[in-house]
């Protein structure tokens, strides 16, 4: 006989990808994190939205408090794997009419899980997306495959500094209430093979091709000066996927939902007002 | 850093960092200082105007200034030390790459044994399952047949009698047996052909789904059902097969169309999906391209718990239509054949959606 995937229950998918759930609304609001950091980079604006959603964050394996051992190299060897975990997700929770908000190569994320199962989104909001970041005969991405051999190589000497600066306390502290403070408090917690490969299958991939298969309406939310997406990227992103709507907010950065959170926040709800 | 004071106040810190630098700024530090609050002794790479790389460690801390927050970074060179921790960080790689890879092997050569001794138990239950296949296939064609063209044989003997010499309750009792016989014939015949559907060998060649979808489309169009196709991928596949499954599936919508005034319309749409292509084993993966196609219909549906038992053999939904409840079987067979999956939503009075995943390479 050949055996079949072991169907993984709600509870075990909550659970290995983070998942928490907040808001009294029922239209599900799907936030996903960046490469380098973990959920709680939406806490300056997912809480806006708990009032008219059913809003849920999650962490990508090997960020913020998901366990190691759910980690496979193959399959997080391209970012359809990581739409894999966005589409586990939905289907755990029986989740439809979805609006997905994703961060930086969680738009491309994003994308994949739409083009896949286009039924279960309702909206795309796109965060400083970028459909590929090496410039490519013609094509400006902004970097380099060097730049991006020189990043891996900044993180690898960064695990000591991680190690003390962002590593989370996990201990048993019953004894000692103050060191759950201390548990709060750490951010962005990544597992350093983990976030080396998440970024060489970031800034080394190509999603141009994908974005004209995009049927799902999408924003995309761009700010004037972003290293990372430039201007001229949410152009052509804006250019080549249908249904989109390109938004350049009164922000510099790549980070828009953590240095300017109000102008994020009016862009989504903006967007999500208007008639399609 | 070879800057004049009036040169960089009013610029942004990016201007300072190497490319690379630059990333990591606005990918790990800055949402770090902006969560936590500070973040120490992290390595970057700054550049002096003359774009001259010089390795630093950097603190940085988050101060609100006038209604502001600011974000302070202090940076120290560290040429040489960063030389050393490099050597150390290549040295602490190669080891732990070693001992990875000796890992990795060893897993690997665990799990190939397993998979050998699975493959050979799992291909002796295929060797036996097809023997008693090619036995079935054998009493289907023969043993079963022969009875039934007996009995179809008495039968017409019986119908040529002189008028008269069966009375009416023999007459209608011989329609009886001639029809269940016509029926059981038939549903041998497909029985037949579902087992022996993938058991030949099939060529495999470059298959334009869309001119298939075109030719059948041709075969089907009738007053009141209308066709709506966008453009379809080429798959690799057997033509013959392939043609079959979307036979079927278009069959369907058009038998299951709702019968009264309103237009039936089918609409057929295809995209290229990235798809693991390993099926059985969990902890495989492999991202391809496949072709995803949808044919959705606005006919009768049906309820959509149903929507898993509609592909087994002999179900039939509805008892009074045509048609023996083996379409949607053969077509997942076809489809599974090809490596391939097919599902089905649906909405009783709604319409119902069938999607088809098969690999394009």
């Amino acid at each position: 006989m050949l055996t079949t995937p072991p169907l993984a229950t709600s509870q075990t998918i909550v659970d290995r990808y983070n998942v928490t759930v907040s808001g009294r609304g029922t239209q599900p609001m799907l936030f996903a994190h960046g490469f380098g950091c973990d959920q709680s980079m939406w806490r300056f604006v997912a809480p806006a939205f708990e009032n008219d959603y059913r809003v849920i964050c999650f962490d990508y394996i090997g960020h913020g408090r998901t366990r190691l051992n759910a980690y496979n190299r193959e399959r997080y060897a391209s970012l359809h794997g990581y739409a894999q975990d966005v589409l586990d997700i939905c289907q755990a929770l029986d989740l439809h009419n979805i609006v997905f908000v994703g961060h930086s190569v969680s738009s491309m994320i994003g994308m994949l899980a739409a083009i896949k199962e286009p039924d279960r989104f309702s909206n795309l909001v796109m965060v400083s997306p970028s459909p590929r970041y090496l410039n490519d005969d013609g094509y400006v991405g902004g970097f380099e495959r060097e730049d991006v051999e020189e990043l891996i190589e900044t993180m690898d000497g960064n695990f000591f500094g991680w190690a003390t600066s962002t590593a989370p306390a996990i201990m048993a502290n019953g004894d000692r209430p103050e060191l759950g403070a201390e548990l709060g408090a750490t951010f962005c917690h990544t597992d350093i093979e983990v976030a080396l490969h998440f970024a060489r299958v970031t800034f080394l991939g190509d999603n141009r091709q994908d974005l004209p298969k995009l049927q799902t309406p999408s924003l995309i939310i761009q700010t004037r000066e972003d290293i990372i997406a430039p201007v001229a990227v949410g152009d052509y992103m804006a250019k080549h996927t249908p249904n989109s709507t390109l938004h350049v907010i009164d922000a510099t950065g790549h980070c828009p939902h953590m240095s300017a959170p109000q102008e994020t926040i009016d862009a989504i709800n903006q967007y999500l007002h208007q008639p399609h | 850093m070879g800057y004049t004071a009036d040169e960089l106040p009013g610029k942004g810190i990016d201007v300072l960092l190497s490319v690379a630098s630059r990333i990591y700024f606005q990918t790990h530090i800055f949402p770090l200082v902006t969560l936590h609050g500070s973040a120490s002794a992290l390595y970057a790479t700054i550049q002096t105007q003359q774009r001259q790389p010089v390795p630093v460690l950097l603190n940085a801390v988050r101060r609100e200034h006038e209604g502001q927050q600011v974000i302070y970074i202090s940076f120290i060179p560290v040429h040489q030390r960063r030389l050393y921790e490099k050597e150390i960080l290549d040295a602490k790689k190669a080891a732990e790459d070693a001992l990875l890879r000796n890992d990795e092997l060893l897993t690997l050569q665990q799990q190939l044994e397993q998979h050998q001794t699975e493959q050979d138990r799992q291909l002796s239950q295929l060797q036996q399952r097809n023997n008693e296949l090619e036995q079935f296939s054998k009493v289907i064609t023969h043993d079963l047949q022969e009875p039934l063209r007996k009995i179809n044989v008495f039968a017409g003997l019986l119908a040529n009698e002189q008028p008269g010499a069966l009375t009416s309750m023999g007459y209608s009792a011989l329609a009886g047996i001639s029809k269940a016989s016509n029926r059981l014939r038939m549903l041998v015949s497909d029985l037949q052909l579902y087992f022996t559907l993938t058991s030949q060998r099939s060529d495999i060649e470059s298959v334009d789904l869309q001119i298939i979808m075109q030719e059948l489309i041709a075969q089907y169009t009738t007053t009141g059902v209308t066709f709506n196709l966008t453009s379809l991928p080429v798959v690799m596949g057997n033509r013959e097969s392939l043609t079959s499954l979307f036979r079927h599936l278009l069959d369907n919508a058009v038998k299951f169309r709702k019968m009264d005034d309103n237009l039936t319309v089918v609409r057929i749409s295809g995209t290229v999906v990235g798809h693991n292509s390993f099926r059985t084993n969990p902890d495989k993966y492999r991202y391809v391209d496949y072709a995803r196609i949808t044919i959705s219909d606005n006919g009768i549906g049906f309820d959509n718990h149903q929507r898993e038992e509609i592909f087994r053999i002999l179900k039939k939904l509805h008892p009074h239509t045509p048609g023996m409840g083996l379409g949607l079987a053969v077509s997942k067979k076809i489809a599974e054949w090809h490596n391939g999956q097919i599902s089905a939503e649906s909405a009783v009075g709604k319409g119902t959606k069938i999607t088809v995943l098969l690999p394009i390479a």
